[in-house]
């Protein structure tokens, strides 16, 4: 990793910030607190990590199991050049390409997700599919927190450590917040270091929104030989826009021009968060 | 015709006012209070408020664990997750005859632009398929709180199919009771009977106004208790009009279509003519637009029926 890669993705977050900003803005739907938290997580990877374009056929997966952060995962394909930057204007719109979770309608998707909890096991049946094909790629799954109550992730993540897909790596977007309130209050995943740990993953902790800290440990992994990897990154639902950190109501409220306008403004300057 | 509150929103209404006197209702939940108006429920008796997360499998797992214990647990959840998710722990309910209640919100194409994850245009042919499942789908806020009141008192699953986000005229007086394996007709018509169940009712009956207008006499029936079916009133319209068409928001393949048309074929031969989803998946846009593309608005089904009958 280079200082100008940390750079390089830095720049486009913000960029991507606001193109996704605006699209929900513009369509009236979407969920945007989810957008924002993972948006230095998708950045990271796809301005620095990733490896090979759509079409590659060994291209790096990648695959966005919270897939109602679809705002975001359409902004950062915009400014990759995979899909067109003025489409995100029809976003949830009739006919449009752009399902507001992610589908394989648009280019640079690699499967349907959206009822959550299904992104670890695509992810654990991809990473089996390069090491049958002998090659060296890897597969990448961004997960929400409160998505891990499903069980399904924890039969994945039992099979990936004990078939040592190394070449796996899930990030958890942990930012506490779920749809109704703090996954701790629902259905607590705390200690979840200690879960996955104990489940075979290497694991580490870091700060979702710190560029450097993600690339990092992206480029580093796996952390631990012939173990799957977990980054729980720590984040905040809404970053970047102080009206939406930390408020749960902007899981999918919609954002009046007047806010967006505010929203774009602090985006611009920095917030004092 | 009022149109608020929404069925859901009546539904948890009512729920709530009979849970204030019957300590045996609860709602088990996979993080999805606010959505399906459960926060009333949720503050006021937050001792049976269940939220388990988002873990549709243990959520209707659980609440078979409390039905067990005399509990009449309704199970609250997007109908796409729940219904699919769910299916085998659904299945064990009825197979366990539990006193389950299984609340599928935001039925049908409601969820719009989300797209094919969401869209819950199965689950009618689904819960079909089980022994023992009870499946209504209201028509209207009057006929959603009906359809609660019959299931608190019914032996066994029941599966309530509900209107969400989307607004339906009311059709039913407000002392209107649920006919458990019965049938509401609406309108009564010589040419064709329109069938239907859930939201596209009270379409039918507009579309019927709007072939009236052309001369067409259209019946229109009610069936909200899908399972059991209302055999006798399908054989009747059949043997009054001589063709029957269905319109549900649900795929073609073992809806309310099929329904009708492996009972006409037991009693009354006649030629359906199904309108729903065909056996594709939707294009992405908001929820109207989905109905306007598969032809399930009053119009859209006006027009099918007169290309039909010509
Ligand atoms: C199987 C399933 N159940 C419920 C939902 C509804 N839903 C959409 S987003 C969401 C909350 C997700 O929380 P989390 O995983 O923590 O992601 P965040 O938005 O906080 O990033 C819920 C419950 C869904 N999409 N899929």
């Amino acid at each position: 990793m280079s200082s100008q890669d940390v750079a390089l993705v830095r720049r486009q977050a913000a960029r991507a910030r606001a193109l996704a900003l605006t699209t929900v803005s513009t369509a009236g739907t979407g969920h945007i607190g989810a957008d924002l938290s993972a948006m230095d997580i998708l950045c990271s990877l796809y301005f620095s990590v990733l490896r090979g374009g759509p079409e590659d056929p060994d291209r790096d997966r990648f695959i966005l199991s919270k897939a109602h952060a679809s705002a975001a995962m359409y902004s950062v394909l915009a400014l990759k050049g995979i899909l067109p930057e003025a489409e995100l204007s029809t976003f949830g719109g009739a006919d449009s390409r752009l399902s507001t979770v992610v589908s394989t309608r648009v280019p640079g998707i690699e499967f349907n997700t959206g009822s959550l909890g299904h992104g670890l096991s695509l992810g654990a049946g991809a990473a089996l599919a390069a090491r049958v094909q002998g090659s060296g790629r890897r597969t990448f799954v961004l997960t929400g927190d409160g998505e891990l109550q499903e069980g399904s992730n924890w039969e994945a993540a039992m099979l990936a450590a004990s078939r040592k897909l190394s070449s796996l790596v899930v990030v958890v977007d942990r930012n506490l917040a779920q749809k109704g309130a703090s996954t701790e209050d629902i259905n607590a995943l705390e200690p979840l270091e200690d879960k996955w740990r104990s489940f075979g993953w290497g694991v580490r902790t870091v700060d979702g929104h710190d560029v450097e800290a993600l690339l990092d440990v992206f480029h580093g992994a796996p952390l631990e030989e012939s173990r799957p990897t977990c980054v729980i990154a720590s984040t905040v639902k809404g970053k970047g826009v102080s009206f939406m950190e930390r408020n749960l109501e902007w899981h999918s409220r919609r954002l009046t021009p007047d806010l967006l306008d505010q929203a774009l403004r602090e985006l611009e300057h920095g917030i004092d968060a | 015709m009022a149109s608020t509150p929404d069925c859901a929103t009546a539904f948890s209404a009512a729920l709530l006012e009979l849970a204030r006197t019957d300590e045996r209702i609860c709602i088990v939940n996979n993080d999805s209070a606010e959505t399906h108006s459960a926060l009333g429920f949720q503050s006021e008796l937050p001792d049976r408020f269940v939220d388990v997360g988002i873990a549709e499998q243990n959520l209707v797992g659980v609440a078979i664990g409390m039905a067990n214990a005399g509990l009449r647990p309704f199970v609250y959840s997007a109908s796409c997750f729940m219904a699919s998710r769910a299916l085998e722990q659904i299945k064990n309910a009825a197979y366990t005859n539990a006193n389950v209640v299984f609340c599928g919100f935001v039925s049908g194409l409601a969820y719009g632009a989300l797209g094919g994850t969401h869209h819950a245009v199965e689950d009618l042919a689904w819960m079909r398929a089980i022994p023992r499942m009870t499946v209504l789908a209201p028509a209207t806020p009057v006929d959603t709180v009906a359809a609660l009141r019959e299931a608190l008192t019914h032996d066994g699953p029941v599966y309530i199919r509900i209107v969400s986000k989307l607004d339906t005229p009311e059709l039913f007086p407000a002392d209107h009771g649920f006919a458990y394996g019965g049938s509401e007709q609406l309108r009564e018509g010589e040419d064709v009977t329109l069938v239907g169940t859930g939201l596209l009712t009270s379409r039918l009956v507009e579309a019927a106004d709007l072939l009236a207008a052309d001369g067409v006499r259209a019946g229109v029936l009610h069936l909200g208790s899908v399972q059991p079916i209302d055999a006798e009133a399908i054989g009747r319209a059949a043997a009054r009009t001589g063709r029957l068409v269905v319109a549900e928001d649900h795929v073609l393949n073992g809806g309310l279509g099929g329904a009708v048309a492996e009972t006409v074929v037991r009693t009354h031969p006649v030629p359906v003519l199904q309108i729903g989803v065909p056996n594709e998946y939707a294009p992405i846009g908001p929820a109207e637009f989905l109905y306007e593309h598969f032809g399930l608005t009053p119009q859209g089904i006006a027009k099918r029926v007169r290309e039909w009958l010509a």
